[in-house]
């Protein structure tokens, strides 16, 4: 028995189980590695059909809602345009507004704050001068700050994407 | 859905797929794999598209199927732009700028990157190729609305949970989002329409995306060569059926 499920969302299905077979992912069983059979208790074969799946193919920055989300956006709706505008913005005028933001929750040792926001950055989605500034902002307070070594290890990444040298970029901040 | 005075189009999304011998079975060859995606960012820079862009694919070592790789454009931040991946290729537009005359302009001159860059690909293919027209809107519900409201108010849609399943006192009604998808068999182009909306992140704020995706199986949908014309003629056949779609399902009022 084969049964269908779509999944319209970016990718979720194919990455968990890619990440799941990590190991075993070579170029020759490309075919048959990641992408369809999802393990069942049961015995059902459920594939994951590449077809359809939005989000994938758009050359805009999509995200899948989450609530997590939205209680940030109650919380500091300034974030709402940083995360709308964070590709574009590239000189001191347009990043100062952000910045002062930051720069206040840490002030006011709203570290939680700072961290639920620090959560929700991609880094992908940031300019460039975003992808090293943001870290160098909070760089002081990380121990203060969990996700912060994740959006290291994102930008570093996101630079090596972009044809940079994280090492010297990044310099400092390891 | 070019004539719109405010149209809530974010993108258009033209999509060739090929690979997926069986549901979950992909298979593809040496040369695809290894060669097929720069022959394409050649192809590419050749007609202008001389800006090349490096996706991530989640950190995989090699090239993840159908998922895009790298896109190539004119300039930064310009579109309509291309795409490319192990098995997929893309034509995309924004709404800034977007007609379906032009729109189809860039499919004619993506499929001509295409068949450019390895003549008989996408003919060699033709089995597993799937050829998709997707648009994609964006909504936004203002405060204190649920999205069963909103869809009862601007779609024509009626979906969602009785209220009585959301009484129940350990659900937290605040909390809920919604994910649909209607999919219907299509006589022309063969193939079938999904219609998908859900909560989603865009530009930075919570709303609905509404996608419209027309997909047939190139061998049932196109006759002869897949050539420019061929696709054209499809894309042609699926624009028709979303401008269908966009009509009956949405309402003036969700975008004036």
């Amino acid at each position: 028995m084969i049964v269908d499920v779509e999944i319209p969302d970016n990718n979720v299905g194919m990455e968990s189980l890619y990440r799941g077979n990590a190991q075993q992912v070579c170029a020759e069983n490309i075919k048959n590695t990641y992408v369809s059979s999802i393990p069942t208790s049961s015995g059902i074969k459920i594939v994951i059909l590449p077809a359809n799946r939005g989000g994938k193919t758009t050359s805009l920055h999509i995200r899948n809602f989450s609530h997590e989300y939205q209680q940030l956006l109650d919380k500091l709706p300034w974030t709402a345009d940083f995360f709308g505008t964070a590709s574009e913005l590239t000189n001191v005028k347009s990043l100062l507004p952000y910045y002062k933001e930051i720069n206040d929750l840490i002030k006011n040792k709203e570290f939680e704050s700072c961290d639920d926001f620090l959560g929700q950055v991609r880094a992908a989605e940031l300019s460039d001068v975003l992808l090293v500034g943001l870290l160098r902002l909070t760089n002081t307070w990380r121990s203060e700050l969990p996700s912060w070594n994740g959006l290291l290890v994102q930008s570093r990444k996101e630079i090596e994407i972009r044809g940079k040298d994280s090492n010297i970029l990044l310099k400092g901040l390891t | 859905m070019s004539k719109l005075n405010n149209p809530p189009l974010i993108e258009a999304i033209f999509e060739l797929r090929w690979g997926e011998t069986a549901p979950g079975e992909l298979t593809y060859t040496q040369e695809e794999r290894t060669l097929f995606a720069g022959k394409v960012s050649a192809s590419a820079a050749s007609q202008g598209f001389t800006r090349v862009e490096t996706l991530d694919q989640g950190g995989a070592p090699i090239s993840l199927p159908m998922t895009v790789s790298h896109r190539f454009r004119k300039a930064e931040n310009e579109w309509p732009c291309y795409q490319v991946g192990l098995g997929i290729f893309t034509a995309n537009q924004v709404a800034d700028g977007y007609s379906w005359l032009s729109f189809k302009e860039a499919i004619g001159a993506g499929v001509k990157i295409c068949n450019q860059a390895e003549a008989g690909q996408l003919e060699s293919v033709k089995d597993t190729l799937k050829i998709t027209l997707r648009y994609q809107d964006a909504f936004f519900l203002g405060a204190k609305v649920t999205v069963k409201e909103y869809l009862n108010k601007h779609f024509n849609i009626e979906a969602g949970l009785p209220e009585s399943f959301m009484e129940n006192e350990n659900l937290d009604a605040e909390k809920s989002s919604v994910n649909i998808q209607f999919n219907t068999q299509v006589n022309v182009p063969k193939g079938n329409i999904s219609i998908n909306i859900a909560n989603a992140v865009i530009g930075g704020r919570p709303g609905l995306l509404l996608e419209t995706v027309v997909t047939s199986r190139a061998k049932d949908a196109v006759d002869g060569e897949m050539s420019e014309e061929a696709l054209l003629n499809w894309a042609e056949k699926a624009h028709m059926l979303q401008k269908h779609s966009f009509s009956t399902l949405v309402e003036k009022s969700a975008y004036s």
